[in-house]
């Protein structure tokens, strides 16, 4: 990759806004490191840096935001550079990531900075759409915190279908708070979406990712428990539509005891897609009674679609509780065989061992479920 | 005489290039309890899977007729939707597939194939409870998923569940006493006893008499090496039971 495309970025860079310090920094660090290729080892199944390629040198835009139904007498989205706010808080929860270039990537250029706070409890879920709809590249960071023990819902749906899009997105959550995130990919573009979600203590963060993306899409998820007692829990359901690629990296850093993360994926991948599930369980040495579990179950609908499992532990303390599995195949013809036998056509019976395939994460009550393929709901 | 609900004329059946099945011709008449029973690797299984359809085996020659329809040929969902059900030896697990969703799902595909509207919430509920109360099943396990962590037991009352509930005309038990404690034994053999009637009829496969202790057979065939090398009463497991097959096929 040459300087050039990185120039235009920094071209495109704000300068002399509040962040400016910490925006030249970060470029800085991203210009160290550039945009991963396939040599960078978490991106081994995403060559962000080819992909990327034509796109570098086009202007940066403001994505579409769409936030809905928040109940705004409680609660406040707002434009963090309206808001007289010191710039130290926009880059703290984001610290412990390292060597992350398209993060970095993010924080120096970013040209939206919205912040969602939610102070009070809302029973209805707040609808959060993104969109990125043209030729260009889009950056933009997004802040989404969660007062002490509050409990929220949110339906984040993307549905960006040109460009490159770099989104960040923080999740802050509060003591005893509760968050049921629910994710909706339908992206047709380049997209590389990052959350970093920090957990103080008794905070609960509970995330169902239904993922269908249509072009080159990679979600990744960097949790810290930096509160005893958190839990964290990301589930994706995983079908690439129309020859795409989605990759997925969850990693979760348990630096309290007493925490619990579970990640897993349910994927179903066909034609000549690819999907990718990397998992890191990261216990610290001084961390005990701690529960983590990594799940991947893939089933290959045909001869040139590929699954790529990696999951990953690094645990430093023996008093911790793990747990991880991995089963990628094609559908056991046995198990066809018996559901014809009660009178089901083939159709319908691979039908069925799909749909029971994607209900372990996604039931019938789901909010995702009316956005599944007609083949699954 | 009774008309012959299931009628195998002579049929020969290959599983990677091996002859399983060698000529085997067998009648059961409507309304009638039969019983296979043979030692390992004499082909009941394969049988019981060539009924149902599955189509890893290779039918040389020979004629499957049921109800007077040949199913030689037939995938697995034509034949069950004519009425035969097989209760499999190893039952599959189904994440994510409730068993009340299952069977729901089963009991509207049948009922559409013979030209019948679904029946509704309520009057499918009843139906359901009433056939597990016969066997001996809660309500609660009609929501966990389809075999998924069932004991042996549990899997082979559940299959008794899913014929109860399709009613089929004709029943193909494949080692289903296999697994099952004495308690389960009476709850499933009573449970299936109470399905017979003159219109429906029963194929037993086995190793064992003792679920033909609990369920009255009209006639015993045993098949040794792919063919029915005699066929006869209740006394026929008896002599079983005492001189093993072997000394029966001396």
């Amino acid at each position: 990759m040459n300087n050039l495309s990185y120039n235009n970025l920094e071209k495109n860079m704000k300068k002399n806004d509040f962040l400016n310090s910490q925006r030249l920094d970060k470029f800085k660090k991203f210009l160290d490191l550039g945009l991963p290729n396939k040599r960078t080892e978490t991106w081994k199944y995403f060559d962000l840096k080819s992909n990327a390629r034509n796109l570098l040198a086009k202007e940066v835009k403001d994505s579409d935001i769409l936030i809905e139904d928040l109940d705004i007498n409680k609660n406040k989205y707002y434009d963090l550079e309206s808001e007289n706010t010191s710039p130290e808080i926009f880059f703290k929860l984001n610290k412990f990531i390292k060597n992350e270039s398209v993060i970095d990537m993010n924080l120096a250029c970013a040209s939206q900075l919205k912040v969602l706070d939610i102070k009070s409890n809302q029973k209805k879920p707040i609808s959060v759409t993104i969109k990125c709809e043209n030729e260009h590249i889009y950056l933009p960071r997004i802040q989404i915190n969660l007062a002490d023990g509050v409990k929220a819902k949110i339906l984040l749906k993307n549905f960006s279908s040109n460009g490159f899009t770099n989104l960040l997105i923080e999740y802050s959550l509060g003591t005893g708070s509760f968050l049921e995130l629910s994710r909706l990919n339908q992206s047709e573009s380049l997209l590389v979406e990052s959350n970093i979600i920090y957990l103080k203590e008794n905070s609960n963060f509970n995330l169902v990712n239904l993922s269908l993306p249509k072009g080159l899409s990679r979600f990744q998820a960097f949790s810290n428990h930096i509160g005893k007692n958190s839990f964290c829990s990301s589930n994706t359901i995983s079908i690439p539509q129309h020859n795409s690629c989605d990759d997925i990296l969850v990693d979760n850093v348990l630096k309290k005891s007493n925490c619990e993360s579970n990640s897993g994926i349910r994927a179903i991948v066909d034609n000549k897609s690819t999907c990718s599930f990397q998992s890191l369980i990261d216990v610290e040495d001084s961390v005990t009674g701690s529960k983590a579990e990594q799940d991947c179950k893939a089933f290959l609908l045909s001869k040139d679609s590929v699954m790529n499992a990696l999951p990953k532990m690094k645990i430093y303390n023996d008093n911790v509780v793990c747990k991880h599995g991995a089963t990628v195949g094609s559908l056991d013809k046995q198990e066809i065989f018996y559901l014809c036998s009660r009178g089901l056509t083939e159709k319908k019976a691979i039908s069925l061992l799909l749909e029971g395939h994607i209900s372990t994460y996604i039931d019938k009550d789901s909010i995702l479920r009316k956005y599944l393929p007609g083949d699954f709901r | 005489m009774s008309k012959n609900l299931l009628e195998i004329s002579n049929l020969y059946v290959e599983a990677e290039g091996k002859k399983i099945l060698k000529g085997l011709t067998l009648n059961i008449p409507v309304g009638e309890v039969h019983a296979i029973m043979g030692p390992n690797g004499s082909g009941k299984s394969v049988l019981s899977n060539v009924l149902s359809g599955k189509e890893d085996y290779n039918i040389k020659s020979g004629k499957i007729k049921f109800r007077g329809k040949d199913i030689t040929k037939l995938p697995p969902n034509e034949i069950s939707n004519l009425g035969l059900f097989m209760a499999f030896q190893y039952p599959v697990e189904i994440p994510g597939v409730t068993i009340m969703n299952f069977l729901k799902t089963i009991h509207e595909s049948k009922r559409k194939a013979n030209g019948l509207e679904p029946l509704n919430p309520k009057e499918f509920l009843k139906l359901v409870r009433e056939k597990s109360n016969t066997l001996g099943i809660d309500d609660e396990v009609l929501k966990r998923q389809l075999n998924v962590g069932f004991s042996g037991g549990e899997k082979k009352r559940n299959e008794a569940l899913q014929l109860l509930v399709l009613e089929p005309a004709l029943t193909i038990l494949d080692e289903t006493d296999s697994g099952l404690d004495v308690d389960a034994l009476d709850v499933v053999s009573a449970g299936i006893k109470g399905m017979l009637n003159k219109d429906n009829s029963l194929l037993i496969i086995t190793h064992y008499k003792k679920l033909l202790d609990k369920i009255k057979v009209k006639k015993i065939h045993i098949l040794v090496d792919g063919q029915i090398i005699k066929s006869g009463s209740y006394e026929l497991a008896e002599e079983i039971e005492r001189a093993g097959f072997e000394g029966l096929i001396k």
